[in-house]
Parts: C-alpha cells; structure tokens; sequence
C-alpha cells in the first residue's frame, strides 16, 4: 500500500483496527442507549450488513489499486447502491415497533 | 395539485434538485446516443 | 369553461399528431440511398465488378477475375426497425464477409454482439443453413437483434435464389404470452374489487411476478424506441413477439375501456422495482409546489425524444429508459448513474421513475386525452 515506506503500512492499519473498535463500542452504545431494542438476529443483520459493506469498499478501492478505475467504480457503484438499499431496509427493520 | 404542509421543506427541494439533475443526465444521455447513431459511425461494422 | 377545456385538449391532440407526422415525413425522405451505392462502399468499382441479378442478389468478381462470388443483401426484423444485411458468398456457399449495412438497434445492446463475436460466428456457418432455420445461438440479451441478423442472411439468400420457404405466421403463445394475459386481467380486477386485503394481495403478487419475470427473466417492458418504431412504421415480427401486442394492445385497451393506466400501475417490471423499494423506505409521495413543471418537463422530454428519433429516422435514439440497466445491466454510463438516483430517490419518494421521468407516462396520458375527447 505505501511502497516506499515500511512503517507506514503497519501504522495504518494500527489506526485502522483502532476505528473498526471505537465504531463497534460506539454503536453498541448508541444502539443500548437509544429506544431501539435489539435481539440476536437484529445484530446478526446489522454485523452482516456491515461486512459485505466493508468487503464492498475494500473489493472496490482493490480494483483502484490495480489500476482498473473503471472496474473499480462499476463495483463501488452497484453493490454500493445495493447495500444503501439494503441499509434503508435494515434501518426500517431495527426501528419498527 | 394540492401543496401540502411540508411542500416548503429543505428535503423536498432536495428531491426536486436530483430529478432535475436525472433530466439533465438524460438531456446528456440523448446527446450521446445521437452522436453514436450516426451513420457514418454505425456503416463501419465490417468484421 | 368546458368549452375553453376541450378546445385546449383538442388543439394539444392534434398539435402533437401534426408534429409528429411532420418528424415521420421529414426522416424518411432523409432514406435514399440505392442498393449500389452501398455495395460500391464496400466493393469499390475500380477493383470489383458487379452485376445485378435481381433485388436481393448481384454477383461479384474482382477485376483480374481471379474471384468471383455472390452478395446477398436482406432484411431481419429489429428491435427498433429494420436491419440490413449484405452477406459475400464464394461459389460453394461459404460466407466470406458479412456486414450490417443499416440498423436502428440500440447502441448498448448492438455492443453486445460486437463484444460476443457474433458475426464473426455467423461467417463460419454455410450459407445453405441459414434456409432451415437459425444454425447458431443467439446472445442472450441481445436475442432480437441477433435474430434480426439470421433473419436477414436468410431473407437474403432465399429470396435472391428464389428458394421456398414456408413462411408460418402463427403467432407463437408462450410463457411469456401467458404471464402478460394474467397481467392485464389482473389489473383489471384490481378496477373491480373493492375489499382491500384482496387488493392487495393481487397487487403484490403481480408485481412481483413482473419484477421476477418480465424484469429480469425477459426483460420485456414497453420502451419508447419501440414505440416510435411503429409510428416509423416498423411493427415486430408477430411469429416472436406476439407478447408485445398483446402488452400494447391490452394496455391501450384498458385505458380506453376503464380510463386507468393499468400498465404502469400494475405491469411494468420497473415499476414494481421502485415499488418495492418504496416499501423499503417506507417513500412518501412527493408533493411540491413544482410537481406541475416537473411533469410539463417530462412530458416534454418524451416529445421532444420522439420528435428527434422520427427526424433521424432511427427510433434507437428515443431510447433513455433505465430498465435495461436495472434488469440487464446495459446501458450507458450515464444512464447508470440516472438510475443510482432514481433508485436512492424511490427509497425516500413514491415512484420518481414513474412520476417525473418515465416517457410511457406521456404516451399513456396522451392515448387518455383523445379517449376523453372522442367519449365527450
């Protein structure tokens, strides 16, 4: 990722896996704190929409990477669109009732 | 049609901006298609 | 007032027909180049020489006369209008070059078989297998087109060797057929019954199976070019898509019949898409101060579209529905990015598609002005 650089690469994701935690934690909190009541399978839905997001990202900045731009926007574009669907039902689903 | 109460909110102007934008993109989308229909484009499919 | 009403519609009605008419007249006089002239584009009289047999075959021989051939040119039905093509035969019946010469098929679909190969692949097949039937598969997605082109070598070869063929027109009634019958009677139930859970159960179960079958399964909705193609006078072959007649027809006639569109309600696969979404967002509908200039707007994108296609003379450049993008992934880049918007605005709104963009919005509404107007 930093082919210059042999600290980089570790620092970054040092600081990445230090988000990933303060998302989860803060989200755990927000979610306990707020009205909306969670079960197993909300978690389960809400985990695995995180994931195929997060795959969606990593697969769509991969293709960037390999310098295959417009590969790349195609993925970010439809599974991206795929999953604000997905969030917005997700979303509907943790917050009825 | 009737205006309704929330007919002055931000979001639906929001709204009314993105399909204004869509017609554009389609305006552009036309352009394009013409240009590639040209017949002088479309003889050359010798293979 | 009410006079005032109907002169208004009246001059509208026929104001749009008298365009209309005049972009069809004025395309077609465009239309004139002879059958010579289009071989000599590609076989240049200094180096070939050719001579007509009759209106479908000239025979071919270079200069030195060290070749000598047939060209065949005929004619396959399109999605959006007729295509030509000139096929190159040796004297055993191998096809050594095969060109389009004219098509009015839509530009991201007409990719389609550039990026299979498909002429290529109809070269290598003899001529001769061409009379029977269709010897290679067609590319999926492109299925009309690629018929159109079979079609033509055929149309080509028979009618320039002066061959027999049975030509069959039996209407063919498939699954196809059969969903688009249960379809129509369905949204004409829907006029009937008044109990709502019945409602809707008989809603959803339509429109999903539209968004299952005629989405992504055929991928067959009414789109514009194909409606501009038959003010060009092109109609589909009735023998493959006898299940478009039957959508427009049934369509036209429920408006006329019970004044409701019962295609867009019910039928279009797109239309159930962006109701599905709507349900996922829980989309409200969308009133604004401005919903009147937004549908002026988009009615007279649809005119204007079909204007500019009928002066062309190629209905292909009507087309800027995102269907094909939404259920088959074709399209252009910028139509995809139309329909990114169209698909997170249905989330938030009812219907954007239908409401401010879709042109079968306009035509249907035009068929329903001159229905009023008669029935007055």
């Amino acid at each position: 990722m930093f082919p210059n650089s042999t600290i980089l690469g570790p620092l970054f994701w040092i600081v990445m896996g230090g988000l990933y935690t303060i998302s989860f934690t803060g989200f755990y909190y927000w979610i306990t704190d707020s009205i909306i009541k969670m079960n197993w399978w909300k978690w389960l839905l809400s985990i695995l929409w995180f994931l195929g997001l997060n795959i969606t990202i990593a697969g769509g900045f991969t293709l960037f990477g390999e310098k295959e731009i417009r590969a790349g926007f195609w993925f970010l574009s439809v599974f991206g669109g795929v999953f604000i669907v997905l969030g917005v039902g997700l979303w509907r689903l943790l917050t009825s009732r | 049609m009737i205006e309704t109460a929330n007919s002055s909110k931000k979001g639906n102007k929001l709204f009314a901006l993105l399909i204004l934008i869509a017609a554009a993109l389609l305006i552009l989308h036309l352009c394009m298609q013409t240009a590639e229909l040209n017949p002088t484009c479309s003889k050359s499919n010798k293979n | 007032m009410m006079m005032k009403k109907k002169y208004r519609d009246l001059i509208i009605v026929s104001g749009i027909a008298v365009m209309i008419i005049l972009a069809a007249v004025y395309g077609k006089r465009r239309d004139a180049e002879t059958q010579k002239e289009l071989i000599e584009a590609f076989f240049p009289s200094s180096q070939y020489h050719i001579e007509r047999v009759n209106g479908n075959k000239w025979k071919l021989s270079s200069s030195n006369l060290l070749y000598s051939g047939n060209i065949y040119i005929g004619e396959g039905k399109g999605y959006n209008g007729a295509v030509s093509i000139m096929v190159q035969t040796d004297h055993q019946g191998r096809i050594s070059q095969l060109n389009i010469i004219a098509n009015h098929e839509t530009p991201s679909y007409f990719q389609k078989l550039k990026i299979n190969n498909f002429l290529k692949t109809a070269s290598q097949v003899k001529i001769g297998d061409y009379v029977s039937g269709e010897p290679i598969d067609a590319v999926s997605g492109a299925t009309i087109t690629s018929r159109a082109i079979m079609q033509g070598i055929r149309n080509g070869n028979t009618k320039g060797e002066n061959i027999a063929v049975s030509n069959s027109f039996h209407p063919s009634f498939g699954i196809l057929e059969f969903i688009i019958v249960a379809l129509l009677i369905a949204g004409l139930i829907l006029q009937v019954i008044k109990n709502r859970k019945i409602r809707r159960t008989i809603r959803w179960t339509s429109l999903i199976v539209s968004f299952a079958m005629l989405g992504f399964v055929y991928n067959q909705p009414i789109t514009l070019s194909r409606i501009v193609a038959i003010l060009n006078g092109h109609f589909p072959d009735i023998r493959y898509e006898f299940y478009f007649y039957l959508l427009l027809g049934g369509s036209i006639m429920a408006i006329i019949f019970t004044k409701k569109n019962i295609y867009c309600r019910s039928i279009c696969p797109f239309s159930a898409a962006q109701e599905i979404l709507a349900k996922t967002g829980r989309a409200k509908t969308f009133h604004t101060k401005y919903y009147r200039r937004l549908k002026y707007l988009q009615w007279g994108f649809t005119l204007g579209a079909i204007l500019l296609a009928l002066v062309l003379n190629n209905p292909g450049a009507a087309q800027y529905e995102v269907f094909g993008a939404f259920f088959q992934l074709t399209g252009t880049v910028i139509l995809f990015v139309v329909l990114f918007i169209v698909v997170i605005l249905s989330l938030f709104i009812y219907r954007p598609w239908c409401n401010f963009m879709c042109p079968m919005d306009g035509v249907f509404a035009y068929v329903r002005m001159i229905r009023n107007m008669i029935s007055k």
